[in-house]
C-alpha cells in the first residue's frame, strides 16, 4: 500500500458497514457523512468522484475501496443477481 | 474419537455470468460437485475455514485465527445473498478454542457474527437446505500481518488433532476452506490471473504434498497471487488438518473478469 489511509475514511467506511441506512448518503449528502468522520477536504473529491486506483493511491484498505465503490455505484466488477446460480443448487 | 471425513476446498466467489457463461457454468457445477460430496460424507459438524472481508472484523482489530461460537450465524447479505440462518457448532467451536488456548494457539472466539459471501457462497451451495451445524473457522488473510502459511499449516494440525483427540467417539467432521485462488482485488493490478500459479497450486494440494505450500511466504504469494491469493491460508490451514492427503481437481477457470482464478479440490482424508 502507498500509505496510511487518510483521518476517518477507514472509520467512515466501517461505519456504513455496519450502519447500511446510512450508505445513501454517499450520493445524497457526502459532505454530511465527511463532517462527521472529519474528512479532510482534500481528499473529499476523490472520495467523491476518484476511482480504483485513486483510492489506492490515498491508502484506502483494498477491501474497504471494493465497498465504497459498490456503494457509489462506481464498482469496478459487474454486479449480478445471485438467484441465477443460488436457483439451481 | 472424532474423524475427518470430508476436506474440500473452492473458491468463495462467484461472479456476472455474462460473457462467460460456459466458464461460469463449469464453476458452478463444480462447486456443486462439492457440495455434493460434502452432503455424501453425512457430517455431523461442518467447519468452514475462510476469511472475513472486514464486515465482521475491524481493520485496527487483528486476530489470526478466531472461531464464531454462536448457536446460529445470521448471514451478513452481501452479493444479495440469503440472510437465513444456519445452525451453528457451538459446542465444537468453543471446545477448539479451548483446545487452542492449552498449545499456545490463540482462536478468539466470537459472538454476532455475520458471515459474507467468504462463507455463504461455499456454504450455500454445499449446503442449501442449512441443516448441518456449522463451525466457522477464521483464518485472517485480509489484514497485516496475516499469518504465514507455516502457522495456518500448524493450525490445520491443531484441528486434526481436536478432532481425533477430543471430539465424541464416531463425530463425522467436514472441512471446507474458502477463499482464492490468484487475484488482486482494490488494487491496480485487478483483473490479473495467475493460472501457473493456480495450477502449480492446486497440483501441489492435490498430490498429498501440501506441506510444500507451508514453506511458502506471504510476501510470495502476494507477489505471486495477489492479495486476494492470501486467502489460501484456508487451503494450506486445510491441508495441515489432512496431512498427506491426496485428492482430485474439482474445477478450475481462469475469470478475469470475476478478478479471480477460480478453483475447487477434493482431498480424500483416508
Amino acid at each position: 500500500m502507498p500509505g496510511k489511509a487518510p483521518a476517518g475514511v477507514h472509520a467512515l467506511i466501517h461505519h456504513l458497514i455496519e450502519t447500511p441506512q446510512d450508505r445513501p448518503l454517499i450520493k445524497d449528502d457526502p459532505d454530511a457523512l465527511f463532517e462527521r468522520f472529519g474528512i479532510p477536504d482534500r481528499v473529499r473529491d476523490t472520495l467523491k468522484s476518484g476511482g480504483r486506483d485513486d483510492l489506492y493511491a490515498l491508502g484506502v484498505h483494498p477491501n474497504l475501496t471494493m465497498k465504497w465503490l459498490i456503494w457509489s455505484g462506481r464498482s469496478t466488477i459487474p454486479g449480478f443477481p445471485i438467484s441465477y446460480y443460488f436457483d439451481r443448487r | 474419537m472424532g474423524a475427518i471425513v470430508g476436506a474440500f476446498a473452492t473458491s468463495h466467489v462467484l461472479g456476472a455470468p455474462d460473457g462467460v457463461e460456459d466458464q461460469a457454468e463449469r464453476v458452478f457445477q463444480g462447486m456443486r460437485e462439492i457440495g455434493a460430496r460434502l452432503r455424501a460424507a453425512r457430517p455431523d459438524v461442518l467447519v468452514v475455514i475462510t476469511g472475513d472481508h472486514l464486515n465482521n472484523f475491524h481493520v485496527d482489530e487483528h486476530a489470526p485465527f478466531a472461531i464464531a461460537s454462536d448457536a446460529s450465524h445470521t448471514p451478513y447479505g452481501d452479493m444479495g445473498l440469503p440472510r437465513d440462518p444456519i445452525p451453528g457448532a457451538p459446542d465444537f467451536a468453543a471446545g477448539f478454542a479451548a483446545f487452542g488456548a492449552r498449545a499456545g494457539v490463540p482462536i478468539p472466539e466470537l459472538s454476532r457474527v455475520r458471515p459474507d459471501h467468504g462463507v455463504m457462497i461455499p456454504h450455500g451451495v454445499a449446503d442449501p437446505s442449512r441443516s448441518i451445524p456449522t463451525a466457522l473457522l477464521y483464518v485472517n488473510s485480509v489484514l497485516e500481518p496475516s499469518p504465514t502459511p507455516q502457522a495456518c499449516w500448524n493450525l490445520g494440525g491443531l484441528l486434526k488433532s481436536y478432532v481425533e483427540d477430543v471430539r465424541p467417539a464416531d463425530e463425522r467432521i467436514a472441512l471446507l476452506a474458502g477463499g482464492g485462488l490468484s487475484h488482486w482485488l482494490g488494487v491496480p493490478e485487478e483483473g490479473q490471473v495467475n493460472v501457473t500459479w493456480d495450477q502449480d497450486f492446486i497440483e501441489t494440494m492435490i498430490s498429498g504434498r501440501g506441506a510444500e505450500l507451508a514453506r511458502l511466504t506471504n510476501e510470495q504469494i502476494l507477489a505471486e497471487a495477489g492479495n486476494g491469493g492470501l486467502e489460501v491460508a484456508a487451503w494450506i490451514t486445510l491441508a495441515g488438518a489432512v496431512p498427506g492427503a491426496k485428492g482430485e481437481k474439482l474445477y478450475y477457470e481462469a475469470m478475469p473478469s470475476w478478478a479471480s482464478g477460480m478453483g475447487g479440490v477434493a482431498l480424500n482424508p483416508g
